[in-house]
């Protein structure tokens, strides 16, 4: 074992160990809601970093995910983890038809039809009563259980952690097989890539379902987590918010969307200052900005470059990015 | 280099100011959660100012059995899912003794757990009749204005029995607000074995309601049931005004008898009849010397809710007086309230935990609310 | 009947024009920039407030609260130039981050607004005629702003339009557009050339955002709502790179959505509307972008 991935494990050890050391439920709470959208932005890693496909509509599946587990475990009563299951389903049904479009389309318009969709759902989650019911909200959703009790905050932390652990296998172990490299392919070059006996739609569909899956189970566990859900968590702005994750943490990188994910859900949160109340989304969309700018790979290869330094690799020779 | 080690130094003085917790001695902490950003926006300044009005004048006289009232101020950007994450905050971060808000209905079904699980007395100035004692049961959540049930039975009540109007045709948005309206007026309207003729969604941000309108023209109401939220309202009625509906009363909901409503609408907005919460016109002496206070230290006029918030602190000042400090006696001494003098009337706890069904309902004429009814 | 649907048509086209106005501004700036601006809207909405509070708060004459609105936006478009666009481009930022810088701004944008003019609508003096006092031609209502709104459509298009293929700026813009290095090398100063197509851009929706506010009010709508989403929708129909196929877009759109209310559901409007988008989206062919 090197250096580095000691180094790793120390700090992976020491954000594992945070909710041994800090009892504030508040800030377990966010964190596990940090965990969450740290699944979508891996997805969208995924999507746009490996595959070059923009999606600006995935609060859908984190809201389709979210109301599927929600409706089938309190219809049916059965046990939270069918309710992800059929959710992860459901999502990677409708993931698979999205990518559609994206066979003919790309870039901005594929972005247009991602919105599209967004808003498509987003009415029909509010407007469909007897399902969802729509904008009053779906009350008494059931939390996950262990041994007949509700879950603690500091139990859902480990196992959404264990979740995101799970994707990011999935994902690193895709991206490096034949798959990553078709879609990488894909990426740089569309047309060369089918030229070159690419089955460029199957990449397509299996990246958008693959997202999609990663998502909706991120929307599955955040039903079980707040008990309560309703239309405006799944809004337009949430779907941007995403992206911002995935592009703040490293587009490009595979601890993008871990790290992205973490940092655009506490930054807001540590602006929450007393008597700053309305400038609190001022400043954190300002810092969100300035994230982008000054660091526009995102913030995963600078952490990367600084345990590489802590552990001595020099970067010029030792390079190894996922490009 | 330099500029990427100066992020990373403000980020860790960001972390670092996040654990710094100010720890002052014998407070009574409440927490304010409402609206500054977002669709609900217009709301958060006027409930932020009454609550600081109330809380300054108790804090100017001393403060409540001899401890100053110290409050936190959050923005649940009118999303519920922002709503539970400032809550937590609220409650397990600054353990607040009580809590103000959220005023938005869809938030207080998200957070009312939390406030349950952790025995924290809640006072709202939500309004959805879906969160009521009767409903989910919560001891620990209280309503400072009257139910949205009661305002649409009223409204519906007076359009019926006074104006003998017998087509009604509804707009409503499609917020829980919106809908809730919508549900109560049709079922009211089906008690007196109306049936609604017409029944149209416009969406909110949505600046043209011309196809809604025309549909509605269609079906030849005699009266024109408005359950949309303000910018809404103003676009309704100019266009309702442009069409020639002829001889057809435009009935509001709250939000067509606000300010916010009526600046944007102009000249269009009069003859509207609406329910009202509250009006700074309302010639009651309470009232009156609310708007006084309110407009000398804000120089600007209150609106709905605002005197909510007002008599909330009031009430929770006057129950922790009688009990003390603990919140399980708090939450006691709430349900017990009776005939607590307010701007919004007398106040007493009824069983859904409602302290009032105080409303009016006025007629905008000239650029004034010339008040028909109060209703209690 | 007869009369009712042709009121819905004129109203649908009155809507549909301020998408188009919107529309315009974007396909504006991808022609010569080829970037897609999300902070677009903000622009019209920091168009309609300055101008606002010039006219209403400050009582400067109209036209000058006008004109002095469009050149303080346009300065905006400078700075957005200098602070956003240009780090990005020298870091080899791609178009994805400088979407999410954009969509970042225009919530700073919109919370910059919210703490300086609070979140309440204001209403917008009635300059381009009364809303309660239209033209009434039979039994068909027809508001004054829209003839406005039309008028400086027509004008603008057309002046665009001999903008783009008969000056010298105009063509220079459109080389720049289409490839930076060859432009160079043809001798265009291609800096200059970028910072008069966001200065143009942003200025021009901020005339847009003025036009939009007595419809809009002068609301956070203009920032944040889902116009913006509309003025893009408007602009793709138009392909991108054609001003009035872009002003025919929006009023399309307008016209769609009046008529899926009237004749369906006015509940399931905007799910039909974007239906139809992604349908004409996916079944036209291949687009260049």
């Amino acid at each position: 074992m090197n250096r580095k991935s000691v180094i790793m494990l120390v700090i992976l050890a020491a954000f594992l160990a945070i909710p041994l050391v800090d009892s504030n439920q508040y800030h377990i709470y966010m964190l596990d809601r940090a965990l969450l959208n740290a699944m979508i932005a891996s997805g969208l890693v995924a999507l746009t970093g490996l595959a070059g496909q923009m999606s600006l509509g995935h609060a859908a599946f984190y809201g389709i995910g979210a109301y599927a587990s929600a409706i089938v475990t309190k219809t049916f009563g059965v046990p939270v983890i069918v309710g992800v299951i059929s959710a992860a389903v459901l999502c990677l049904v409708i993931g698979m038809l999205l990518s559609i479009p994206s066979f003919k389309l790309s870039g901005f318009y594929l972005s247009l039809v991602t919105i599209s969709f967004g808003n498509i759902v987003w009415t029909v989650i509010v407007n469909w009563y007897s399902l969802t019911g729509g904008s009053l909200g779906l009350l008494g959703i059931q939390p996950i259980r262990i041994a007949g009790r509700a879950i603690t905050r500091t139990e859902f932390f480990y196992l959404a952690a264990a979740v995101l652990a799970l994707i990011y296998f999935v994902t690193t172990r895709m991206a490096r097989s034949y798959i990553g490299r078709g879609l990488r392919a894909v990426r740089d070059d569309e047309m060369a890539a089918e030229t070159a006996g690419i089955d460029t739609k199957r990449l397509k569909l299996l990246v958008f379902s693959l997202s999609a899956i990663y998502a909706g189970i991120a929307g599955a566990l955040y039903a079980h987590l707040s008990t309560f859900l309703s239309p405006e968590s799944f809004v337009q702005a949430e779907s941007a918010n995403f992206v911002a994750m995935s592009v703040v943490g490293g587009i490009r990188h595979m601890l993008g969307g871990t790290i992205g994910g973490l940092a655009v859900t506490m930054i807001p949160e540590m602006l929450r200052v007393k008597g700053w109340e309305i400038y609190y989304l001022m400043g954190s969309s300002l810092a969100i900005l300035v994230l982008v700018i000054m660091l526009p790979n995102g913030l995963a290869p600078s952490f990367e470059k600084f345990i590489d330094r802590l552990a001595g690799i020099d970067r010029k020779s030792g390079k190894r990015q996922v490009k | 280099m330099i500029r990427r080690r100066l992020i990373i130094g403000i980020l860790a003085v960001a972390l670092l100011s996040v654990t710094f917790v100010a720890s002052a001695a014998a407070t009574f902490k409440i927490a304010l959660v409402a609206p500054f950003t977002g669709s609900g926006s217009i709301l958060g300044e006027y409930i932020k100012n009454a609550l600081v009005l109330a809380v300054d004048e108790i804090n100017a006289a001393g403060g409540v059995k001899g401890r100053k009232i110290e409050y936190v101020i959050y923005d649940d950007a009118a999303s519920p899912a922002t709503a539970l994450n400032v809550v937590n905050k609220a409650i397990l971060n600054d353990q607040v003794d009580a809590m103000f808000g959220p005023n938005m209905s869809s938030c207080v079904l998200a957070v009312n757990q939390i406030a349950k699980d952790n025995k924290v007395p809640m006072l709202v100035g939500a309004t959805s009749p879906s969160f009521g004692y009767d409903m989910i049961g919560n001891d620990y959540l209280f309503r400072l204005r009257a139910d949205d049930e009661v305002k649409v039975v009223n409204l519906v009540k007076y359009a019926v029995e006074v104006l003998k109007l017998k087509k009604p045709a509804i707009i409503h948005g499609s917020t829980d607000y919106c809908v809730v309206a919508k549900n109560v007026a049709v079922d009211s309207f089906k008690k007196y074995g109306i049936n609604t003729v017409a029944i149209e969604q416009v969406k909110e941000g949505d600046k043209d309601a011309a196809g809604q309108l025309l549909k509605i023209k269609q079906a030849n109401p005699d009266m024109l049931i408005g359950l949309t939220h303000e910018p809404e309202a103003a676009v309704v009625i100019k266009q309702f005004r442009s069409f020639g509906f002829g001889n057809v009363t435009v009935l509001g909901f709250t939000a067509w008898g606000v300010p916010a409503f009526t600046d944007l609408a102009g000249s269009a907005a009069d003859g509207v009849i609406s329910v009202q919460g509250f009006t700074p016109e309302y010639k009651d002496a309470k009232v009156q010397e609310f708007v006084a206070k309110y407009k000398a230290k804000w120089n600007s006029m209150p609106s709905d809710p605002a005197q909510a918030y007002y008599d909330g602190v009031y009430l929770l000042k006057s129950v922790v007086e009688k009990v003390g400090f603990n919140r399980t006696d708090i939450m006691k001494g709430l349900t017990q309230v009776k005939n607590f003098p307010g701007v919004q009337g007398s106040l007493t706890c009824d069983a859904k935990h409602n302290f009032t069904n105080f409303s009016l309902i006025s007629k905008y004429k000239g650029g004034v609310w010339d008040i028909i009814t109060a209703i209690f | 009947m007869l009369s009712i649907w042709i009121q819905n048509a004129v109203s649908g086209v009155a809507i549909g024009l301020l998408y188009g106005l919107i529309g315009l501004g974007v396909v504006l700036f991808f022609q010569t920039t080829n970037l897609l601006n999300f902070a677009h809207i903000s622009s019209a909405m920091l168009g309609a407030y300055l101008c606002y509070m010039f006219n209403v708060t400050l009582h400067l004459p109209f036209v000058l609260a006008m004109v002095l609105a469009i050149i303080l936006v346009a300065c905006y478009g400078l700075l957005l130039k200098r602070f956003v666009y240009e780090p990005l481009a020298k870091r080899e930022g791609g178009r994805l981050e400088f979407i999410i810088a954009t969509m970042m701004l225009s919530v700073f944008l919109l919370n910059a607004v919210i703490v300086l003019w609070g979140g309440v609508p204001k209403p917008f003096p009635n300059v381009f005629g009364d809303p309660a006092k239209p033209l009434i031609i039979g039994s068909v209502a027809i508001q004054t702003h829209s003839l406005w709104v039309l008028g400086y459509v027509t004008v603008f298009v057309i002046a665009l339009q001999s903008f783009f293929t008969k000056t010298m700026t105009g063509k220079s813009l459109r080389a720049v557009a289409q490839n930076q290095g060859a432009a160079r090398l043809m001798g265009i100063d291609v800096e200059k050339m970028l910072t008069i197509s966001f200065m143009l851009s942003t200025g021009i929706t901020a005339l847009a955002g003025i036009l939009l506010a007595p419809a809009y009010f002068v609301s956070l709508d203009l920032g944040g709502g889902i116009i913006g989403i509309k003025g893009f929708a408007a602009a793709v129909v138009g392909r991108m790179n054609k001003p009035y196929v872009a002003l025919l877009g929006g009023v399309l759109i307008g016209l769609a959505e009046n008529f899926v209310v009237l004749y369906a559901s006015s509940v399931y409007r905007d799910v039909i509307t974007f239906a139809f988008l992604i349908l004409f989206l996916v079944v036209r062919k291949k687009a260049e972008v």
